[in-house]
This record gives C-alpha cells, sequence and structure tokens, in this order.
C-alpha cells in the first residue's frame, strides 16, 4: 500500500469496478498525487460524447 | 556499529567559527556520544544543524516565524555558514550543505542528500518539545504525522485529493441540478406540472394539438412534425403570424427595462477623478504604499531595525519608524484613491450590466420582422453599445493607470441613451395597444397562445430531458468513483494499521521498560478510529480497562514515555538501515527517578546503535557514563558569542574530583564528592530495599544514608564479608565521618590529601558493588526464596562470593 500506483494497476485488473473509470483514475495518478482537474476534464468529454452539448 | 564518523558545524545558529567538530572517532572505532552543557550553552544547535540536513528547514524555528534568513551566526561571513557529516556508509559518502544567501530556501549540497533520504525515511532525531507536542496533538494531525514518518505520505495525499474531487463532482452535480430546475419550473408554469417522462411530455403536447385539430402524437420523432403543423398555421395568417411576433417583442421588453440611469453617478465621479488626477506627483508614489507596509512586516519578523532589507545596507536610527512616517505621508491620498477605486468598480458593475442587457436583447431582436418604434428602439441599442463598452474597458483598469483626459460622461450621457431611457413608457404603451388590437379575435388569440405554449413546451422538455440524461450518467459515475475511493481509503487504513501493528510491540516493551513500576497500566496501542478516515488516538490499558485518549488518566510523564517508545520503535522499524538516533534533552521530560530508565532502554534495546546524546542534567551524565564508558564525551563548559560553545572533554565525578585535587581546590573536590556519594548511595538504597530513617522533606543527609545501606548488607551479608568488613571499616574513619557531617559547610576546611583518601576508599567499596560487564551496582532479589545480592546481570553475586 506504500506504493498507491500499484494499488489502482492491481484494482484496473481485478474487474471488480467500472472499467473506464478505474481507468482514468489511474491514468490520473502521479507521484505528486491524484489529477482532479484531468479526472473533471474527461468527465465533461464523456458526458459531451455520450449526450451531446447543451 | 556506528553510522557517523564525524560532524562538523560552521556559523550556524549557536555555533561561529572556528567550526566545531564531533569526532565520534575513539580508539580506532566509531562510538556513541554524549555531550553535557547547561542550557543557552549551544546544544541545541547541533540538533537544528542536523534537520536542516536532513529536511531542508527546521520545524519549530518555521513555526514561531524565524526562518532561513535566522540559520547563520549573526557573525557569520558570506560561505562561513556550512554544515558537514561524514558518514560511514559509503554509498552516502560526506555530505556538506551551505547556507545560500541568494537562494535562502536552496542551500547549496554537495553529495548525495537523495541516497541519505533513502536510508533514513524516518526522522531519527527527538527534542523534548516533539515529545510533548505529539502527545497533545489533533487526532487528525496525530494520524498525518504518523503515517507520513512511517513512509504513507504519497497514499495520503492521493486520499485527500480523491476526497477534494469528490466535492468538486458534488459541486458540479450541484450546478446542474439548479440548471435542470429552471427548465423544469419554465415547464411547469406552461404545462401545470413537472416533467417527468416522454409520455407525459407527448400527452401535454397533444392536448394543444387536439385544440387546434392537430392529429395526435406518439412518439417524440413526430413532435417536430406537428409542431411545424402549427406553427405554419400561424405563419400562413398574417395577423396571428403579427400578434405572435409583438407577444415575443413584449417579453424581450419586459425583460430589457428598467434601464439604470448611471449618468449623474458617472457625473460626480468624473469631477473626483479630475481632482485626484491632479496630484501627479503623489499618484507616482502610492505604488510606495504596499511596499512601506510589507517592508514593515518583514522587518517586525527579522527584527533586523539596524539594516534596510531592500539595499542591505546599514540604518542608523528605527527603520520601523521611518518607513512610518513616509508611509503616513500617502496616507490621506492613498484614501481617496481607495473611495475612488470602490465608485470605479460599482460604475464598471453597472455598465457592464447594461451591455449585457443590450447583448440579450439585440440577439432575440435579431432576424425579426421590426416595425416601429421598435426599429428606433433596435438603432439606439446599437448607438449606445460602443462608447459604453468603451467606458467600460477603461474602467477595467486601476485609477492612477487611466487616463486623466478620458471623458465619461461624453460617452454615457448621448442622445441614443436619453431616448433609451425616455421611451420605456412609449414603447411599452405601443405594443401593448398592437396586442389588444391582434387579440380582439378570439379564435386568432387562442391559436397563437397555443402555438406560443406548444413552443415553450417543446424547447423547455427538451433540455430539460438531455441535461437529466447528464446528470443520470454523471451520478452513474460519481458512484463509481466513490466505490473506488471507499475501497483506496480502507485499503490504506488497513496498511497504516498494520505498519501500527508492526511498531505496537516493540512500544509495549519500552513502555515497560519507562514504567516498570506503573503496574495499573499496561499495553500501549496506537490505535486507528474505523469510522473515519483520518483518526488515530493513543490507548492504554489501565487497571483492566482499554482507555483512549490515553492522556485521560496519565501524567505528563507517563505520557512522555508513550511518544518515546513511538520514536524509538518507530525509528527501529522504518530505518532498518541507519542505525543512529539524536536525542536532544529527552529525559528532561522525565521525572528524576525515571531518568536511569531511559538508560535502561538504550543499554537493553539500542546497544547496536550510534546515539548522540545532549543533556543537562549532570547527575544523569554521571550515571550514563558509567553504563556507556566507551562512548565519547564531550562538555559544553560556557558558550561565546564570537566562538559559539566552548568544549572540553566531559569528564565523570571522580575526574572532576581528580582535577580540583590537582589544582589543590579540596574544597570543590569535597563538594563533588559529596553530590556525587547521595546520589550513588540513593540508588544502592533503593537497589538493596533499604530502611532509611523517615523525615517529612523526604530529604536525606549523607550519614543516615550510609547507615541505611551498611545496615542492609550486614544483615543481608555475613558480618564477616569483605564488603561488609571495608564498609564497615570506611564508616568508622573519623574523616570520613567528619566530610559526612560538614561537606555541605564551605567553612570546614580539608586539606587535598584527606578529601583524597576518602574518595579513594570509596571508590575501593564501588568497585566490589559495581558490576564490571553490565556497570550495574548490586541490588536484592528474592527469587524462590533464594535471596540475591547481585547485579542485574549476575556476574557479580556477593552471596555467591560468600
Amino acid at each position: 500500500m506504500k506504493d498507491p500506483v500499484k494499488w489502482f494497476e492491481e484494482a484496473v485488473n481485478s474487474g471488480k469496478y467500472e472499467e473506464d473509470v478505474i481507468v482514468e483514475i489511474t491514468s490520473c495518478i502521479s507521484k505528486n498525487g491524484f489529477d482532479s482537474d484531468k479526472f473533471m476534464g474527461w468527465i465533461s468529454e464523456q458526458l459531451e460524447k455520450e449526450l451531446g452539448g447543451g | 556499529m556506528g553510522e557517523i564518523q564525524r560532524i562538523t558545524i560552521s556559523g550556524f545558529r549557536g555555533i561561529n567559527t572556528p567550526p566545531l567538530e564531533l569526532d565520534f572517532k575513539k580508539d580506532s572505532s566509531i562510538q556513541s556520544m554524549m555531550i553535557y552543557g547547561r542550557n543557552g550553552s549551544g546544544k541545541s544547535s547541533i540538533v537544528d544543524a542536523w534537520e536542516w540536513l536532513y529536511s531542508g528547514r527546521i520545524e519549530h524555528l518555521a513555526r514561531e516565524d524565524a526562518k532561513e534568513r535566522t540559520f547563520p551566526h549573526k557573525a557569520a561571513k558570506e560561505g562561513q555558514t556550512w554544515l558537514e557529516v561524514e558518514f560511514t556508509n559509503e554509498e552516502i559518502g560526506k555530505i556538506r550543505v551551505e547556507f545560500n544567501p541568494n537562494r535562502i530556501t536552496k542551500p547549496k549540497t554537495e553529495g548525495d542528500l537523495e541516497k541519505l533520504k533513502e536510508f533514513i525515511p524516518h526522522r531519527c532525531h527527538l527534542r523534548y518539545r516533539d515529545l510533548t507536542e505529539f502527545v497533545y496533538e489533533r487526532k487528525a494531525k496525530k494520524y498525518e504525522l504518523l503515517s507520513d514518518r512511517i513512509g504513507f505520505g504519497n497514499a495520503l495525499n492521493i486520499q485527500n485529493h480523491l476526497q477534494t474531487c469528490a466535492k468538486l463532482m458534488g459541486g458540479r452535480l450541484e450546478e446542474l441540478q439548479k440548471e435542470i430546475n429552471g427548465f423544469s419550473e419554465e415547464y411547469q408554469k406552461t404545462s401545470g406540472e413537472e416533467p417527468k417522462d416522454i409520455r407525459g411530455f407527448i400527452k401535454t403536447l397533444n392536448a394543444i394539438f387536439n385544440r387546434q385539430g392537430i392529429a395526435p402524437i406518439n412518439e417524440m420523432a413526430e413532435v417536430m412534425t406537428s409542431f411545424e403543423k402549427l406553427r405554419e398555421r400561424v405563419e400562413n395568417d398574417e395577423k396571428s403570424k403579427n400578434l405572435s411576433l409583438w407577444n415575443d417583442i413584449q417579453g424581450i421588453i419586459d425583460r430589457f427595462y428598467p434601464m439604470e440611469d448611471i449618468r449623474s453617478n458617472i457625473s460626480k465621479f468624473q469631477e473626483d477623478f479630475i481632482e485626484f488626477k491632479q496630484n501627479e506627483e503623489g499618484i507616482a508614489k502610492l505604488v510606495l504604499l504596499d511596499l512601506y507596509e510589507k517592508g514593515i512586516g518583514v522587518i517586525e519578523s527579522f527584527e533586523i531595525c539596524d539594516r534596510c532589507p531592500l539595499c542591505d545596507q546599514p540604518y542608523e536610527g528605527n527603520l520601523i519608524e521611518h518607513i512610518k512616517i513616509k508611509q503616513n505621508h500617502l496616507d490621506e491620498l492613498g484614501k481617496r484613491r481607495k473611495e475612488l477605486e470602490k465608485r470605479r468598480k460599482e460604475i464598471f458593475s453597472s455598465i457592464d450590466g447594461i451591455i449585457q442587457k443590450i447583448e440579450h436583447t439585440n440577439s432575440y431582436l435579431e432576424e425579426k420582422e421590426l416595425k416601429p418604434p421598435i426599429i428606433q428602439f433596435k438603432e439606439d441599442l446599437k448607438s449606445v453599445i460602443l462608447p459604453l463598452k468603451n467606458c467600460k474597458d477603461t474602467l477595467e483598469k486601476k485609477i492612477e493607470n487611466i487616463d486623466k483626459e478620458f471623458d465619461f460622461l461624453t460617452k454615457v450621457d448621448t442622445k441614443e441613451f436619453r431616448s433609451l431611457l425616455d421611451s420605456e413608457s412609449k414603447i411599452k404603451e405601443e405594443i401593448s395597444r398592437r396586442v389588444e388590437d391582434l387579440e380582439k379575435d378570439e379564435s386568432r388569440k387562442a391559436l397563437v397562445y397555443d402555438f406560443q405554449q406548444a413552443d415553450r413546451l417543446k424547447d423547455n422538455f427538451l433540455k430539460w430531458d438531455k441535461l437529466n440524461k447528464k446528470i443520470e450518467r454523471f451520478e452513474e459515475i460519481k458512484s463509481a468513483y466513490e466505490t473506488i475511493k471507499a475501497d483506496y481509503v480502507e485499503a490504506t487504513k488497513k496498511s497504516v494499521q498494520e505498519s501500527f501493528n508492526a511498531i505496537s510491540s516493540d512500544v509495549a516493551a519500552y513502555f515497560r521498560v519507562l514504567e516498570k513500576d506503573g503496574a495499573v497500566l499496561s499495553d500501549p496501542k496506537i490505535r486507528l478510529f474505523s469510522e473515519k478516515d483520518k483518526a488515530v488516538e493513543l490507548e492504554i490499558i489501565f487497571g483492566g480497562e482499554p482507555i483512549s485518549p490515553a492522556y485521560k488518566f496519565l501524567s505528563e510523564s507517563q505520557l512522555n514515555s508513550f511518544g518515546l517508545s513511538i520514536f524509538l520503535a518507530s525509528v527501529k522499524h522504518f530505518n532498518p538501515n541507519f542505525k543512529f538516533i539524536i536525542l536532544d534533552d529527552v529525559i528532561n521530560s522525565f521525572d528524576g527517578y525515571k531518568r536511569p530508565r531511559v538508560i535502561d532502554l538504550l543499554s537493553e534495546h539500542f546497544s547496536d546503535y550510534q546515539i548522540l546524546l545532549l543533556t543537562h542534567d549532570s547527575i544523569w551524565l554521571d550515571r550514563l557514563q558509567r553504563s556507556f564508558p566507551q562512548w565519547v564525551r564531550k562538555h559544553f563548559f560556557g558558550w561565546d558569542y564570537a566562538i559559539g560553545p566552548r568544549i572540553r572533554t566531559g569528564k565523570n565525578s571522580y575526574e572532576q574530583i581528580e582535577e580540583f585535587l590537582s589544582k589543590d581546590n579540596p574544597t570543590e573536590a569535597g563538594r563533588t564528592f559529596g553530590v556525587y556519594l547521595e546520589w550513588v548511595l540513593q540508588e544502592l538504597c533503593e537497589n538493596l530495599e533499604a530502611s532509611v530513617k523517615y523525615n517529612r522533606r523526604n530529604e536525606y543527609v549523607l550519614s543516615e544514608l550510609f547507615q541505611a545501606f551498611m545496615a542492609r548488607l550486614q544483615k543481608k551479608l555475613k558480618t564477616d564479608h569483605s564488603v561488609v568488613k571495608s564498609i564497615s571499616d570506611f564508616e568508622i574513619d573519623a574523616g570520613f565521618r567528619n566530610f559526612c557531617a560538614h561537606w555541605k559547610e564551605p567553612e570546614i576546611s580539608y586539606s587535598s590529601p584527606e578529601i583524597r583518601d576518602i574518595v579513594e576508599r570509596w571508590r575501593d567499596i564501588e568497585s566490589k558493588i559495581e558490576c564490571g560487564k553490565c556497570h550495574k551496582f548490586i541490588r536484592y532479589e528474592k527469587v524462590d526464596r533464594y535471596e540475591h545480592i547481585s547485579c542485574p546481570c549476575r556476574k557479580l553475586n556477593l552471596k555467591a562470593v560468600e
């Protein structure tokens, strides 16, 4: 657990979580922590892509 | 054994030049070191220097706002403030950090500091104040401190960021909810009920279509076709089309008016602005106001009243007062600027509001077939917008940056602006007249009404429906996110608890050594609160019951035992490859009788560690020297501004007595021996469970202690035992009796040979009751009905000798 990246990688492979969400969270993890702005940006993109603008 | 060969410190805090050198080498091996010195002798500068090397900052100074500028010794010149540590581990080698006056937070570093941090993930220095602070810290802070120090820094950082992101998601959802509520309300105004689903929407729309003779629909795909049929009916009838248009325009005009008349405010602002701008010289100096304010703050925090912080030149006089005088000169002008700035922002906001209304109205009127008086109204809108925008752009600047020639009033007080203000009632009346006229035909009125109703229903429902789907998807993502976050937090907590458990057995073992007479206390633990994300508390079994937080029932000294145990257990577990500890006056936090137990703890559990121990307790030092005779000893016997600590080799009591006697100073030698003997006899009486004559003051004179000690040994050993005989002979000696009675009276004089004789005879006795292996005195113990008068390791056993 002292290596959080490893925990998230294992979480991706576990199949326990909604895949696109856990994959995106993992991509936002680095040694500087979790990039909230990047994740929020991804949510906006998803909503636009799936449901269109407005 | 031994991680550090030498520490050299120059020009740092209380240490000046020549550099202070702490050489840990003794008889060709690396040893631990004890430094004795009274408070203020410069000991803590050594720990500060170590912390500077290890973390780049000194936490306790930073909290007092004494930051990097205070690190160099006052008299140290540039390049003279540095620290050099020579490590025995070749992978680390030698590391040197030098204070960098140009970048005070980035010292110049030579050597592999990163490698050092790899070897020391957990801080290995402890001050007296650290103990008390940790023990009384809040639960969440304790958790962060402990977790960070045991290597969970990044894991916790991610945990905090995930929490922040969850809040951001919550906030965004709230915004979307507000937005959808707006569409829902508009829909409800038209249909009388909230939007729910497509079926409900189609049902409401069919009621309108039915009134206008249009066939009902079943699916969303049919909505636009039927709606267009309705539109065609309105479009095909010129009067209906007009009624629809005038209804729309009426809505637009109702939203545009009233329009704020800003002319008088602008006129007053213009006058004051011109007057303010006349003092150009003063305005130019206003930029200094901020500088003066910040300058005073800097000077006060660094206490540097004799040197200008900007030019670094000496200043004779009170620098703060000097700056305050200059500040006062500009104060009046500063107040006027502040007031004008406030009004500038207000007018900016008003003009911005008018521009937004105009742009909004223009966009609605675009592509509509307009008739008088709306044509003129639209022309006026177009004419005023550019000058208003010009004003707005200018008002975005700060007052001192606005061109003094700029004329706000002529930009606003135009013919078109006045026309817009004056024509409100005229336009409204004209629209009402036209609408009334066109509504005279009831069937036309109903057609236009239905068309506009259907238009609004369709518009708001489609927006509501789209946003509703967005919110649903957002909530799905958020729910998945929360599940992941909760599992991650749980996994982190579990790992942290495992690490706590890993050190818990050591914490308990160390606590038992320090609190061996606390029979009601046992099993100290670091407990994680499972119901919260981040909370930790110390728990202890008190009289058979778990108590958390432990401070509810523990004395300060007991809490400090807890804190020291946690620190030492953490160092042992988390710095497995760097066996070095600095303890700065840590024993100061313990009651006198407990202080020897710190020695027991170091001796029993940290014999393979190199320790740098600083203390101002001389009696404890004697005991320390007895237990660890191989340690390097230093004595900071004074402090000098120009040099720093005055140092000599640390001497134990016998060495000090010898020094006094060699200088023929029997009074000081006798006084030193008396203090020493009192302490040794107290320990012996305690060890042997001797009965000492009671007194309310709880103070014992030398003869009482000696009598009790002798009587106990006479009782437990035979009277012809060589040790008992030596003690009895010593006791009946006239010189010793005289010494016991009068050693605290300076007017009674002894000769050096007399004191030497007494000391040597006692040393002979001491050599027979102190173990050469464990360096501890004899003690009384009864095990399985057999009585021992022996040292703890049993190598010295006086009964066995008999």
